[in-house]
């Protein structure tokens, strides 16, 4: 009775809104559409919302209306026949639930019939709405979680979530994965490595209720934990250890500091609006101005701003050419506009830099406004190198020891110097001396004068006769040293002394690459006509799209106060970006986690949630993970643990015939993916299988080369070359071919989601790359050891390590099988055992069996 | 069902269950019939050697003869011309070069190309190009994947996902870059973007390993290797047999197989010791000038005898882009690449595979009619000239035209996306079927709709 009462109140809105026939006004015309929207907000609503857009639909604004759905528009003006929207009606197709009532329906029909007055020109809404018809401009709202007919499949709220929709289809959550199954992927999802034998039996043997919740917690508390998704912040954040832009691709050798920034950060579980902030404004919140302290107390802070160095700078290596400099320069800002945008508004802006996009909302003047936050530190007029965008890391009083301490030292250096020199001097002149005296005495003299006269004063005849000469003028050190033993003796002592003074210089500085302003006034900056940076267009202030403002969280630049050199811009983006109402940072983030452990995201364009981006698969689940991961206190910990400990994580990745028939993209995840390990965890693995990997942790990269063939990999003799793929030198022109050909990103802007592809190239690196095959070596050797005996033990614990369970039948067949035939092809090889497993172990490590977690 | 109503991709995706690795054959490598998605026209052409001229080529000093430019050297542009480096912007620049009558059809040739005037009764020469950015990074892309965006699939992606590879043993879109190295924006030239990863192209570098580790390592004799091959693939099958749907498992079996079957095609396509000494002259591998570009173009042909579906030449960075001394630089770049690039249509001829064979000979955009600096020339996407040969194209033909400086086509306008659309024309496809999902909707390499992309009947004979 609810409804009906409400549809009469709505009516009677409806007729009182309604234009009356007499009103042909433009105005009262322009209204007509009120009386429908209102009407759709209350019986349309629940699905043809901004958030939810079911068949892409949104009925809540006039816009929405006028651009249609999936299926185009809905609205002829005056046309009933053709507006699917009435037709949709008419049919009580619409809403699905309780037909819309006689009253109801007039106001629809006689809106339309009329001319469907208010609803403005397709032309106008286009793609690019203001934003208030899509959902990912909304501020996440906690959803209900949904009620289920059957909750004894699910573990927790996730599950609902996913359980709900697979019900709606007839579906339901597949059983639980078996323990090794679990492990594995735990073990690589949270740490990129494979679990060990020892990691798998204690988590198969355990008995106890929540031995899958601590076996989680184990690789949470991992310090491999923040490699793994270190990584994957890195990909977002776009890192590289260098600067890109030209072929050149010139090194960035302090880059290394922020990887290991973030690393820790994420080991720490730092509240991840914390972490933004440092990112983006730690400078300002370490209250910088030139000069300033970086101490143990607050380097990370500045350490952090690397974040916005990120994009490709070529500015260090641009030749003379004035327009292309200017140019380098401006791109440097637009990269890093752009990382900002696909890695935390989940907008494309670039179109926005010549036009207003023509899909989402974004003007062409709000693109210079998030420019312009990042302009006094990347002022184009006032350019500071990417080199010497640094700091040294200590205070004043540091630096000033340290300064005074060199020049001690230097003054040392030079005295000592001196002093060699002048006793040099008179054993110099006095051989001269002998050597001129079989001259005649007029020459001799002529000479002489000329020889001790500075070069300015001498005449032109005087440098000829100096340079005929030359001969016997010139007495070397070594000369002398060989002709006067003292002397010799002498020299030895001053350069033992300068050693000894040396040897107390003090090691230069450490330094930080950072990003800071260059200034103290912040410099105006322009809309550039058709992104043409000659072409100065209207002067903007520092401000962020309003499509992305629509609820409280607004951007606002405190006052400058006096002692402040920062303009303060930064730290305003960072606050805006972290308010609990931003629309897309939470949503984005969580969608991420979601995406590394799933392969895909809820919104499948993990870097673009505008108009142009995918739906959410679950949109309910996307804003309940976005609520709960403010309300920890921004932890990406807690995520994982609602993620990892749900139902819809432990399922197997079976293939079920009804589901697979129903949804076979998995889109509703009835089942685990079957999912493709990453470049990194690939290669990190196969050295930790065969026992070579070197797990020490941050620091400098490792140097990578590009071998006679093409190859890059870390040369042979470097001691670190088995260090985890992360600490890898991450040059863009340069990536380890290993990790290239497994689709790592050669960072140009950043890279949000990898791609996964399938090509023969992977093939003939898995068979023929050097460094497998020194892997399979050393793994068998390593199996040859542990289990000495049998064949059967060798493959168990060889399946174990690689795979991270015990072979099949089939498996062990083919196994047995084959070493039976490499038995003989080696019977006359010494080593024939070795060589049989090394093959063998070579394929493990091939097989898809590795190469998938499941 | 018969394919032609039933769609290559649906095939595969409602098949690969059943017969998994069996679909993947057809997709990788079978010769068939052009299928339903994105059929159209019945095609001469099978396949397509690209020689891509990245920078920008000067079409005024090579394609585009104009008196009047000459007339007025020295002279303000009368009219709005578009630059991209604004402070530098100088007066009309003349071409030092002469231009003289080519071929049975006349068609003016530039000096500086005196062996593509030897193939000019086969060429069609587009002189009214038209792109839509002067960034060259934006160029490659709109000339490759249709669009100024990066992530899109490229031409040769389309081409062979639509046709498939018709050899066993090779990928079936190959890139022969610049020894010297990648083009600009580098790897993303030959991306599959969105669709599948097995359509993406396959860089061969220069030298005696155009792939990474082709060859079997030391110490691992064919035999160990073979049965290693024989132990791998069924693991891998034990593995498939749990998850029957899955493609990408299957594809990797096939790649396993097709990675060894590369081992030995590959040597086989590089060894050019079967080339008559003629046909190595002919391509200028006797000349240093000519030698390193000359070897890709003949590799390029041997590819495509091999029945892979599309071949593309770089050159290292972007070596046309002229901004300053413009015609020191093009008699180099002419030196380089004139005669090798008419010598592959010259050889594709007399062995009879040009009639099947597209060859493309085009850069991103052109340069302006004006002098940057001194003696340079700035960035054009107004107009620009670009030849094809091949494949049903029009030989002797001249299309469309420029102003009377060279700047903007005014004459039958053919638009960067006009060109795909007729590409895939004269390949059998209709441009506006072939489509792949992405994002919610069918998209494409001309994206129809959006570009109002069209074919051009008149540049096909």
């Amino acid at each position: 009775m609810m409804t009906d009462f409400r549809s009469v109140i709505l009516l009677g809105l409806a007729l009182v809104c309604a234009p009356a026939p007499a009103a042909h006004g433009d105005d009262a015309r322009a209204r007509a559409i009120d009386a429908v929207l209102a009407l759709f907000e209350v019986r349309c609503a629940e699905c043809h919302n901004a958030r939810k857009r079911s068949g892409k639909l949104v009925l809540t604004a006039a816009s929405g209306v006028a651009r249609g759905g999936a299926s185009g528009e809905v609205v002829a003006p005056g046309d009933l026949d053709n507006s699917v929207l009435w037709q949709r009606i008419a049919a009580d197709d619409m809403p699905p639930e309780q037909p819309l009532s006689d009253g109801e329906r007039a106001v629809v029909r006689e809106w339309i019939a009329a001319g469907a007055h208010g609803l403005p020109p397709t032309s106008e809404v286009g793609h690019a709405g203001d934003g208030a018809d899509h959902w990912a401009f909304q501020s996440p709202v906690r959803p209900p979680v949904p009620q289920l007919s059957d909750a004894s499949v699910v573990v927790n709220d996730v599950d609902r979530f996913i359980q709900s929709k697979l019900e709606s289809r007839g579906l339901s959550l597949g059983r639980e994965a078996e323990r090794t199954t679990l492990v594995r992927r735990v073990s690589f999802t949270l740490t990129g490595l494979p679990p060990t034998p020892d990691e798998i039996a204690l988590f198969v043997a355990d008995g106890s209720p929540d031995a899958y919740e601590q076996m989680v917690e184990r690789y949470l508390a991992s310090p491999h934990y923040g490699e793994r998704w270190g990584r994957h912040w890195l990909d977002a954040a776009g890192y590289a250890d260098s600067n890109g832009y030209f072929n050149a691709d010139t090194d960035r050798p302090l880059a290394y500091r922020y990887r290991d920034y973030v690393i820790r950060s994420l080991n720490d579980d730092k509240p991840f609006d914390r972490f933004l902030i440092e990112q983006i404004a730690g400078d300002e919140l370490a209250g910088y101005r030139p000069g300033a302290d970086v101490t143990p107390e607050n380097i990370d802070l500045y350490v952090a701003t690397h974040f916005l160095r990120n994009s490709q700078d070529g500015t260090d290596s641009s030749d003379g050419n004035p327009d292309e400099l200017q140019l380098d320069r401006f791109t440097v800002l637009e990269g890093t506009v752009q990382i900002i945008g696909s890695s935390l508004l989940g907008l494309t802006l670039q179109c926005a830099r010549c036009h207003d996009h023509k899909f989402e909302p974004v003007t062409q003047r709000e693109y210079y406004q998030l420019q312009a936050i990042l302009f006094p530190a990347y002022n184009p007029d006032n350019w500071v190198k990417a080199a010497d965008r640094t700091l040294t890391v200590a205070t004043q009083a540091e630096r000033d020891a340290h300064t005074a301490q060199t020049a001690k030292i230097e003054a040392q250096i030079s005295a000592l110097r001196e002093s060699l020199q002048a006793a040099r001097q008179p054993l110099r002149d006095l051989v001269i001396r002998e050597r001129l005296a079989e001259l005649d005495e007029t020459e001799r003299t002529a000479i002489l004068i000329a020889k001790d006269k500075p070069a300015a004063d001498r005449s032109d005849e005087e440098d000829e006769l100096l340079k005929q000469h030359k001969a016997l003028l010139d007495v070397s050190d070594e000369q002398l040293d060989e002709r006067f033993a003292e002397l010799a003796e002498f020299h030895k002592q001053i350069d033992s002394g300068i050693a000894q003074v040396e040897s107390k210089r003090p090691p230069p500085l450490e330094r930080i690459a950072v990003l800071t302003e260059v200034t103290d006034e912040p410099p105006v900056h322009h809309v550039l006509v058709r992104g043409a940076y000659r072409e100065h267009g209207d002067e903007v202030e520092p401000g962020v799209p309003a499509a992305l403002c629509r609820s409280r969280a607004g951007f606002t630049v405190a006052d400058k106060s006096a002692d402040q050199y920062s303009s303060g811009r930064r730290t305003a983006l960072a606050q805006w970006l972290t308010s609990p109402d931003h629309p897309t940072v939470s949503r984005i983030t969580v969608n991420r986690i979601w995406q590394e452990h799933f392969g895909q995201g809820i919104v499948a364009s993990s870097e673009n949630f505008g108009y142009t981006g995918s739906e959410p698969t679950h949109p309910e689940l996307l804003d309940y993970l976005a609520a709960e991961f403010i309300e920890s206190g921004w932890s990406m910990k807690h995520i994982h643990r609602l993620i990892l400990n749900s139902q819809t994580y432990r399922q197997s990745s079976a293939p079920q015939a009804p589901a697979l028939a129903a949804d076979p993209q998995n889109k509703l995840l009835w089942r685990f993916p079957v999912m493709r390990l990453d470049a990194e965890a690939i290669r990190d693995a196969i050295l930790a299988v065969s026992g070579l990997i070197d797990r020490t942790m941050f620091g400098p990269y490792v140097p990578t080369q590009r071998g006679s063939d093409g190859t890059v990999d870390v040369a042979a003799d470097q001691p670190a070359r088995f260090r985890r793929s992360l600490y890898l030198q991450q040059r863009r022109t340069q990536l380890p071919s290993l990790l290239e050909v497994f689709d790592a990103p050669s960072m140009v802007t950043n890279c949000p989601k990898r791609p996964n592809s399938t090509v023969t190239l992977q093939s003939l690196a898995q068979l023929n790359a050097p460094v497998m095959m020194e892997c399979a070596r050393a793994f068998a050797a390593q199996i040859l050891k542990e289990a000495p005996n049998r064949d059967e033990d060798r493959l168990a614990r060889a399946c174990l390590l690689a795979w991270g369970r015990l072979p099949t039948t089939a498996e062990r067949e083919a196994a047995a099988e084959f070493l039976a035939l490499q038995a003989m092809l080696y019977a006359d090889h010494g080593d024939g055992t070795e060589l049989g497993w090394r093959d063998l172990c070579q394929m493990l490590l091939a097989a898809n069996q590795f190469l998938y977690i499941e | 069902m018969t394919l032609q109503t039933f769609g290559r991709r649906e095939f595969l995706n409602q098949s690969a269950g059943a017969v998994g690795s069996l679909a993947l054959s057809w997709l990788l490598s079978r010769e068939h019939p052009v299928l339903a998605r994105g059929a159209g026209s019945s095609p001469r052409a099978k396949s397509v050697i690209c020689l891509f001229q990245h920078g920008g080529p000067s079409q005024v000093d090579l394609f585009d003869h104009k008196p009047e430019l000459n007339r007025r050297h020295g002279e303000k542009y009368p009219g709005e011309i578009e630059v991209h480096f604004t402070g530098q912007a100088g007066n009309l620049l003349g071409s030092p070069f002469r231009f003289a009558p080519a071929g049975q059809c006349g068609m003016q040739l530039s000096e500086l190309l005196p062996h593509t005037g030897d193939i000019a009764d086969e060429i069609t020469l587009i002189r009214s190009m038209k792109t839509f950015t002067v960034d060259h990074e934006a160029g490659l892309r709109l000339i490759h994947n249709g669009k100024i965006l990066a992530g899109r699939p490229t031409w040769g992606s389309w081409v062979l996902y639509a046709l498939g590879s018709s050899n066993d043993n090779l990928p079936g879109y190959v890139v022969l870059a610049d020894p010297e190295g990648l083009p600009i924006d580098g790897v993303r030239n030959w991306t599959s973007g969105w669709l599948p990863a097995v359509f993406q192209g396959t860089p061969f570098r220069s030298g005696t390993a155009p792939v990474l580790n082709l060859n079997v390592p030391e110490g691992i004799s064919p035999e160990a290797r073979a049965r290693q091959l024989g132990f791998l693939d069924r693991l891998n099958r034990a593995h498939a047999e749990k998850f029957p749907e899955n493609d990408e498992l299957a594809a990797r079996i096939a790649n396993f197989e097709m990675a060894a079957r590369m081992q030995t095609a590959i040597p086989d396509v590089l060894d050019l010791s079967d080339e008559t000494a003629e046909t190595q002259k002919l391509y200028g591998l006797d000349q240093q000038a000519t030698a390193e570009y000359g070897r890709r173009c003949l590799l390029a042909r041997r590819l495509v005898e091999r029945g892979v579906r599309f071949v593309q030449l770089f050159l290292s960075g972007q070596p046309w882009d002229t901004h300053s001394k413009n015609a020191e630089q093009l008699r180099g770049l002419c030196g380089r690449t004139d005669q090798p690039s008419a010598a592959l249509v010259k050889d594709l001829k007399r062995r009879g595979l040009l009639d099947s064979t597209i060859v493309i000979w085009a850069g991103e955009f052109g340069r302006l009619p004006i002098s940057q600096g001194s003696d340079g020339r700035d960035h054009n996407g107004q107009g620009f000239s670009i030849w094809l040969a091949g494949g049903g194209f029009r030989g002797g033909h001249v299309h469309g035209a420029t102003d009377d400086f060279g700047y903007k086509s005014v004459d039958d306008v053919v638009t960067v996306h006009d060109l795909h659309a007729t590409l895939l024309h004269a390949l059998g496809l209709d441009h506006v079927r072939l489509t792949y999902p992405h994002e919610g909707r069918d998209d494409s390499l001309t994206d129809e709709v959006v570009t109002g992309a069209r074919v051009i009947p008149a540049l096909l004979a």
